[in-house]
């Protein structure tokens, strides 16, 4: 009983606000990649990236701000380099993926070594972000638990899921770049140039993996360790395939994914061993995807004619 | 809208010494073509006249090696295919250019929509797309998704699309060929519209009797050049297939008729029916003997790839249609038992299907015969002998190569489809399944293709040739017929009919469905 | 004809552009390096010094490059049967950990004799690896998802299940620390025998080796090779020659997983002599980055294997010797797959393309 109690706790609540935030800050951004139909598996190479230099930046400036502007200039930079190799230069989107994530935790593991001497940076002196006290919630019950005290960036999640959305759905920007995702020839004919959209999506998906990197590293206690992204990177890419590129169905699956995380944390506490509980977000996110392809059943075995 | 203005031109739209070479193919040669304006204005010719690579051309999506085009009296240089539609004119083509998933209205209005800073103005935009389909009588479910609509329809929103783009010529490219009669109807009664409307249209098919119906003017491209311009009153049907088809015949094959045998092949009530519902064959049957080699000729399209394709078992064939090999059921087999039966295979795409360029040349040759003939124990590439028989199609089929462990993309287009149909000639099949298999080879290796393929079937194989050369058709076959619309008509016994008149059933003149004659 | 050209030049020119490929991605790569040992304040010459004497400076140096070659060659070559054919098995991290997890499990709870116990753990261990690759196979055969996005995710689950299983197998409570939790020893029958006295370069080198043999031989003599070979090259052209293209997709994932569980038992019987939670530190990646590398062909993925191992134990040496440290070497050899994956046939082709339209243009001026 305790256990589905502490599933409808604000503690827990609370928790899947903030840790869905990196989730949804980047599926803001990489539903244009993927409604112009790139899938990049290297989102967990920029996401852990950026949150390396929004940490640095902030150690460099004791100010969260530049940090997250070095968190997002980083994530810009790869999505352009990743561009780069897989637009211009011929290279397998997937393999250019993996040397990225290789990349980045060679990177990251080699820079932390460097500057701060240690594979797991805690306490060096950056300065994190801080909490937001909101006297309007502050004044209701239950609602101020969940959502008072949060950090403008987990604010800012909805905020860039509303604005993708608007783009999507009310700007040429997104008709454009929806109609070239489902039939590229016929977005050429009407004068819609795939390669130049296809780069805005990609530097917009860069810069969004750069801030959910710098919720990674600067949102509560300003750290780094290793390999700190843990799959969220594809967590992004997986909410986002399955909803479609639609940003309201992926923040929906994002929020899923991130209580999932939460409840990991608050039920580990009730003495669920730690590893079997963090398996839930994970699997969570196969479930979705094997719940959403079920249809794809009554295919199997047809030949395309 | 119909006002003329005196200022304009005559012509619409001009060509001068258009030319566009690939390599040595001549695809346009020296094209110099007048469109009048305000009319309808069909283009005819053969597969490979060289109409498309004109329309490509016009709308700039292909670059003239040589040529300028005047447009409205102006010489005009198009700077990208958005350039084109600014200066009016209106590209609709084969394959719909719009995107499923997404509303009839949306497809209209992509890359032209009224704008409100970086806003779409839905309002404006809407009124728009409903003031011109008001004016031109069409009426479209606005907020429909694409792929709930029927084919009659999307090529209605294709006109509306250039229409709103502000085209004043239009271009279409075989409009009619996935269309009903009825919804050809419906697309004659909206050129007329159009036409009334003062528009000009460039209407491109191969259906003879169509292009009697609608247009004014009729020009005729022939292998890359342009035969002329004419008006239908001046032409009949029998006169304009022979402008299209008039070609020297350069090669001969010398066939001797032979003595049929058993039936290997029959095909009862084939249909096909793709993946977007639109039914490619309808109601199939034919026989095939041994000893003889049936040609099926047909513009390109017409469903011949389905119909060779559903034999050998790549395709799904659907409910109601049978095939029967040697007396045996063979409908919806898979590749790999038909190969067992001795069923070979030459498919049209010759790097794509036909070979993989990567790999080695005897690893080409012993694809198919690898499991179905196979080697000794049945798991082991048996290099002796896959050696051995890669030899002997090296050898009996003259393909000329270093070493059969060099790449098949180090050899030429003659020797590779050398190799492709020498491996399928060489497995004791007893049905071979052939499509185009002379396709941009040299004269050379034509001859002795035709060759084996006789020699083959005299034999005793029975072949069914799929080709697009109608020449080859008509020299290798025993017993012809044409493929028009996914249904065969009777196009006769060898030397039975002349090419003119091939060349009318191809283009869907007067025929009635094939009905086996035995 | 004007395509049949450009192919009949491609070939000609194959070679050279393959050999450009790794001497611009090896020149690349070199350079960057050079910018990260001078940023390190470090002398090239030393940290080169150091990186070979490390890899192959003793006897001891030799074996520490032997023991890990072991590893790499096995998920090397596994990575390899899945790529050649198109397979995107990016799940092998996962495969491995139940292969190590189920074959320290047989190693330790079973007692049999040396020889028989050896093939039982490693035979286990495929099979885990086998099973864990069966479900993303059959996910992407009936349900179309992806096997890109199922096998990343399962690497996760799979460093988190194998944890917790050991956690109930020893009755430990969560709040051991991640290191502590391990398997008990496996049996002495189990361990694999040292070649070199005083390394982990084990007798699993023979089964490393035999299992690039074995792939080597499938590929060169069998149909099975022959069609997986095939699928991989020209799925169109398979399809048409009679070969089942869904039965082969499966039957490779399945070979894929087998040998990354071998792996990962090869590991546990050869190194640590027990399951030790999270002990791969990106293994199974280095198998992808292996086979790019390699060209996805087994005497290439050999070579490479000890290249490999040859950096991750030299940059250990290099690390204690100079100012370095040995993620540099990790960084550089995922920067050499990245500039080894640039398509450079296509650039050369497209720069070619280009002259020649130039050339026309003049021509007609």
């Amino acid at each position: 009983m305790e256990y589905i109690r502490v599933m409808f706790s604000t503690v827990t609540l609370n928790a899947a606000f903030r840790m869905s935030a990196p989730l949804i800050l980047g599926i803001a951004g990489y539903c244009f990649c993927r409604k112009a139909g790139i899938m990049n598996i290297a989102l967990e190479s920029f996401m852990l990236i950026s949150a390396f230099f929004a940490l640095l930046g902030s150690y460099l400036t004791k100010s969260y701000f530049v940090g997250t502007l070095f968190g997002i200039a980083a994530g810009t930079i790869l999505s352009a380099l990743y561009g780069l190799f897989t637009f211009h230069l011929g290279a397998n989107g997937l393999i250019t993926g993996v040397g990225f994530n290789l990349s980045g935790w060679g990177l990251t593991t080699m820079l932390l070594v460097m500057i701060f001497n240690t594979r797991g940076a805690t306490n060096v002196g950056a300065v994190s972000f801080p909490t937001l006290d909101l006297p309007i919630i502050n004044s209701i019950p239950f609602i101020k638990d969940i959502f008072n005290n949060q950090t403008i960036l987990v604010w800012l999640a909805p905020i860039l899921i509303a604005i993708a959305y608007v783009v999507m759905y009310k700007t040429t920007f997104g008709l454009r770049i929806r109609a070239l995702g489902l039939n590229p020839q016929a977005a050429e004919t009407a004068g819609v140039s795939v390669v130049k959209y296809r780069w805005i999506a990609m530097l917009v998906s860069g810069a969004c993996m750069g801030l959910a990197g710098t919720f990674l590293s600067l949102n509560s206690l300003a750290m780094f360790t290793e390999n700190m992204s843990g799959g969220r990177g594809f967590m992004v890419m997986a909410s986002t395939m399955v909803a479609d590129g639609n940003p309201l169905k992926a923040m929906l699956y994002g929020l899923i994914f991130g209580y999932c995380q939460a409840l990991s944390l608050t039920w580990s506490s009730l003495g669920v061993p730690t590893q079997l509980i963090g398996i839930l977000p994970y699997f969570a996110v196969l479930l979705v995807l094997f719940i959403t392809n079920f249809k794809n059943l009554k295919k199997y075995g047809k030949i395309k004619a | 809208m119909s006002e003329k203005n005196p200022n304009l031109s005559e012509y619409v739209l001009e060509t001068r010494d258009i030319c566009k070479y690939y390599g040595s193919l001549k695809a346009n040669d020296h094209i110099s073509l007048k469109v009048k304006r305000n009319t309808i204005h069909a283009i005819v010719g053969e597969n490979g006249a060289g109409k498309s690579t004109l329309m490509g051309i016009l709308t700039d999506t292909v670059k003239p090696d040589y040529g300028d085009i005047i447009l409205n009296g102006e010489k005009v240089v198009f700077k990208n295919p958005m350039d084109a539609a600014r200066h009016g004119i209106g590209m609709i083509y084969q394959e719909f250019m719009l995107a499923p998933n997404f509303s009839v209205f949306e497809n209209i209005i992509v890359g032209f929509e009224e704008k409100n800073g970086a806003f779409i103005d839905y309002k404006k935009s809407r009124e728009k797309v409903e003031r011109i389909c008001h004016d031109y009588g069409f009426n479209l479910p606005l907020d429909d998704l694409i792929n709930e609509l029927p084919v009659a329809m999307l090529q209605q929103i294709e006109i509306v699309k250039v229409l709103y783009r502000g085209a004043d010529l239009i271009i279409m490219d075989e409009p009619t060929s996935t269309l009903t009669p009825q919804g050809i109807e419906g697309l004659f009664q909206a050129m007329r519209v159009l036409k009334e409307s003062g528009k000009t249209i460039l209407f491109i098919t191969h259906k003879l009797k169509e292009v009697f119906e609608v247009s004014d003017e009729i020009s005729v491209l022939r292998l890359g050049k342009y035969v002329g311009t004419y008006s239908p009153d001046s032409l009949d049907q029998q006169k304009l297939a022979n402008l299209m088809v008039g070609r020297e015949v350069i090669l001969q094959a010398n066939k001797k008729p032979g003595e049929l045998g058993e039936t290997i092949l029959s095909v009862k009530n084939l249909s096909v029916v793709d993946e977007d519902n639109i039914q490619r064959l309808k109601n199939v049957s034919f026989d095939i003997h041994a000893g003889e080699i049936l040609g099926i000729a047909g513009v390109a399209g017409s469903g011949q790839q389905y119909l060779v394709k559903t034999i050998f078992g790549l395709n799904k064939a659907a409910e109601g249609s049978k095939i029967e090999y040697l007396g045996e059921d063979i409908t919806n087999s898979s590749p790999r038992e038909n190969r067992a039966k001795h069923i070979g295979y030459v498919p049209q795409d010759r790097m794509g299907m036909g070979c993989d360029t990567r790999s080695s040349i005897w690893e080409n040759a012993i694809m198919g015969y690898h499991r179905a003939h196979g080697f000794n124990p049945k798991w082991l590439i048996n290099h002796k002998e896959a050696n051995a028989f890669t030899d002997k199609v090296v050898d009996d089929f003259a393909v000329k190569v270093q070493s059969i462990n060099n790449n098949v993309g180090s050899l030429s287009g003659g020797n590779v489809q050398k190799l492709i149909v020498g491996r399928e000639f060489s497995q004791d099949n007893k049905l071979l399944l052939i499509e185009d298999p002379t396709r941009g080879i040299d004269v050379g290796a034509i001859e002795y293709i035709w060759a084996k393929l006789l020699e083959f079937a005299s034999q005793g194989v029975a072949v069914l040739l799929v080709s697009h050369e109608l020449n080859e058709v008509m020299e290798l076959s025993d017993r012809i017929m044409v493929m028009y619309n996914g249904e065969l008509y009777n196009g006769g016994k060898y030397g039975e009919l002349d090419e003119s008149a091939l060349g009318l059933l191809m283009t869907g003149g007067e025929a009635k469905q094939y009905e086996d004659f035995e | 004809m004007k395509i049949l050209n450009n192919l009949k030049l491609r070939f000609s020119e194959n070679t050279g552009i393959n050999v450009a490929r790794y001497i611009l991605s090896l020149i690349a790569t070199l350079l960057i390096g050079i910018i990260l040992i001078v940023a390190n304040n470090a002398d090239i010459g030393v940290a080169v010094r150091e990186l070979f004497k490390g890899a192959f400076g003793s006897k001891i140096a030799i074996g520490n490059t032997i023991h890990w070659a072991i590893p790499c060659m096995l998920v090397g070559i596994a990575a390899s049967v899945a790529f050649k054919s198109g397979v995107f098995n990016l799940g092998l991290e996962g495969q491995l950990y139940f292969g190590a997890l189920v074959a320290a499990c047989v190693g330790y709870m079973i007692e049999l004799p040396p020889i028989i116990h050896h093939f039982a753990c490693i035979f286990a261990g495929g099979i885990a690896g086998l099973l864990y690759a069966l479900i993303p196979a059959l996910m992407k055969l009936y349900f179309k998802v992806d096997e890109v996005i199922s096998t990343l995710l399962m690497n996760y689950i799979a460093v988190l299940a194998t944890e917790y299983i050991t956690l109930l197998l020893i009755r430990g409570n969560s709040a051991t620390s991640t290191q502590s939790i391990l398997t008990p020893f496996i049996h002495k029958s189990a361990e694999l025998t040292p070649i070199i006295k005083g390394t982990s370069a084990t007798t699993g080198l023979f089964i490393a080796l035999g299992i690039i043999l074995i792939v080597y031989l499938l590929y060169k003599y069998t149909l099975t090779g022959y069609e997986m070979k095939m699928v991989g090259q020209n799925l169109e052209f398979s399809k048409a020659g009679g070969v089942n293209a869904n039965k082969m997709f499966v039957v490779i994932f399945l070979v894929s997983g087998f040998i990354a569980g071998i792996c990962g038992a090869v590991e546990v019987l050869g190194v640590n002599h027990r399951f030790i939670a999270q002990f791969s530190s990106n293994l199974g990646w280095d198998g992808v980055m292996i086979t790019r590398v390699a060209g996805n062909s087994p005497v290439g993925v050999l070579l490479v294997s000890f290249i490999w191992a040859a950096f991750k134990t030299g940059a250990m040496q290099m690390e204690r010797a100079t100012t370095l440290n040995r993620y540099t070497m990790n960084l550089l050899q995922a920067l050499f797959v990245l500039f080894i994956s640039i398509d450079y046939g296509m650039l050369y082709f497209k720069y070619k393309a280009k002259k020649a339209r130039e050339a026309i243009g003049k021509e007609e001026k």
